[in-house]
């Protein structure tokens, strides 16, 4: 009896420890590129408005950084009668991806002020919005339904 | 006595050959002097030279007086190209803001935030006036939609002012407030197209006042039936990007 607790608590904590192995991050597929990534956020239920896509020029402007730090984008604005935006980008080097975190908070920030008078409703959205990165991809989601958009965002980001 | 006679008879006589001499002398002198003096020349008549043949001076062509584009609403012109608005600033609340991300317009300065008003608009038009501009495209209007029409006029008249004050050479175009569709305009509150018909009244009326032009977005945006089509908005204000470009297109088409 002694020896089968002792056999089934070694089985138990071997395969604890091979469960947290597999729950610390790798398994996290690589981001696909930006227009995929965004059109797979589109297709989820999270929005209400209609969002749509701006230009790499205008997408760089909303977010604070030059043109040069973005190799590629996809980034979708809302008519303005929310605050819902999708945007994805892969950045040209380490130090731009930095840079587009920051812009995306910032962009969080001024959008939140905005709304707060003009439609407060939306001020929610911004308090849930998703900034994730990994490697040179950056994601801002700001959505209707954050726990739809977190669960695809939770297969390319930890 | 006879001596004394017939001296007297010579004396006379004597006297008679002196005058007679004298005359003969004058009238001699006077045929001299005749001599010496030239005949008078007629005046030789030279044949006159043919004047030369005037050149003709063309009459100049009067260079036509442009045709004075006459303030407030602006109509139909030749299209133009983006190279436009290269020296264009647009003023404005979030439909403005949704021009700049939808329109395709990069060449030009956008001075423009969500909720912005008339009341609002002066650290903006601050700003602006660090720049010269050719033409300043300006829409407010929907914000203050709740405002009686004559008090959103004044309001409106005195930021048109300060910006003329600082640029009195731009062309300023006053762009209506947008339509709203049926169903928002139908839903009580004050976002009603006849609010949205009374404010673009005194808004035409200040252009013709300021000596501005009207630009007409209601007849750019709106359908048939007047109001803004229910498919392009999801609030019945804000519209989608594709509508934007019809609105470039408008004001590509209408210009002084």
């Amino acid at each position: 009896m002694k020896r089968l607790i002792t056999l089934l608590s070694a089985l138990a904590l071997s395969l604890g420890l091979l469960t947290g192995c597999g729950s610390s991050g790798a398994a996290t597929a690589e981001p696909p590129q930006p227009a995929e990534l965004a059109q797979e956020l589109l297709d989820s239920e999270g929005f209400t408005d209609i969002l749509s896509e701006v230009s790499a020029k205008v997408a760089a402007m909303l977010y604070g950084v030059s043109s040069d730090s973005v190799a590629e984008c996809a980034v979708y604005c809302s008519t303005g009668a929310t605050a819902e935006e999708i945007a994805v980008f892969k950045a040209a080097d380490a130090e731009a991806a930095e840079a587009l975190v920051s812009g995306a908070q910032e962009r969080i920030a001024g959008q939140a002020l905005a709304y707060a008078e003009y439609a407060p409703a939306e001020v929610a959205k911004l308090e849930n919005a998703e900034v994730r990165s990994s490697g040179l991809y950056v994601v801002c989601v700001i959505s209707d339904n954050s726990a739809a958009t977190g669960e695809i965002l939770d297969k390319y980001f930890a | 006595m006879k001596t004394s006679a017939l001296t007297k008879c010579l004396v006379t006589a004597g006297l008679i050959i002196i005058a007679v001499l004298l005359l003969l002398l004058a009238v001699s002198c006077d045929r001299a002097a005749d001599d010496a003096i030239p005949a008078e020349t007629p005046a030789q008549t030279a044949e006159p030279t043919p004047a030369p043949t005037p050149t003709p001076v063309p009459t100049p062509t009067p260079t036509p007086e442009p045709t004075p584009v006459p303030y407030g609403l602006v109509g139909e012109a030749e299209r133009v190209d983006d190279e436009w608005f290269d020296d264009a600033a647009f003023l404005g609340n979030s439909l403005v803001e949704g021009f700049r991300m939808f329109s395709g317009l990069t060449n030009c300065d956008f001075y423009c935030a969500t909720s912005l008003a008339v009341t609002g608009a002066g650290p903006l038009i601050d700003d602006m006036a660090q720049h010269e501009y050719g033409k300043i495209y300006i829409l407010l209007g929907i914000n203050e939609i709740g405002y009686e029409p004559d008090y959103f006029k004044e309001l409106y008249s005195d930021m048109l002012d300060t910006i003329a004050e600082n640029h009195p050479d731009a062309d300023i175009y006053i762009m209506a407030v947008t339509p709203v569709t049926e169903k928002k305009s139908n839903s009580g509150g004050y976002f009603t197209m006849e609010r949205v018909t009374a404010y673009n009244e005194k808004l035409l009326e200040l252009a013709e006042e300021k000596g501005c032009w009207f630009v007409d977005l209601v007849e750019a945006l709106a359908g048939e039936d007047g109001y803004l089509p229910e498919d392009v908005t999801t609030d019945g204000v804000h519209f989608a990007a594709s509508h934007y470009s019809v609105w470039l297109e408008y004001l590509r088409t209408h210009h002084a």
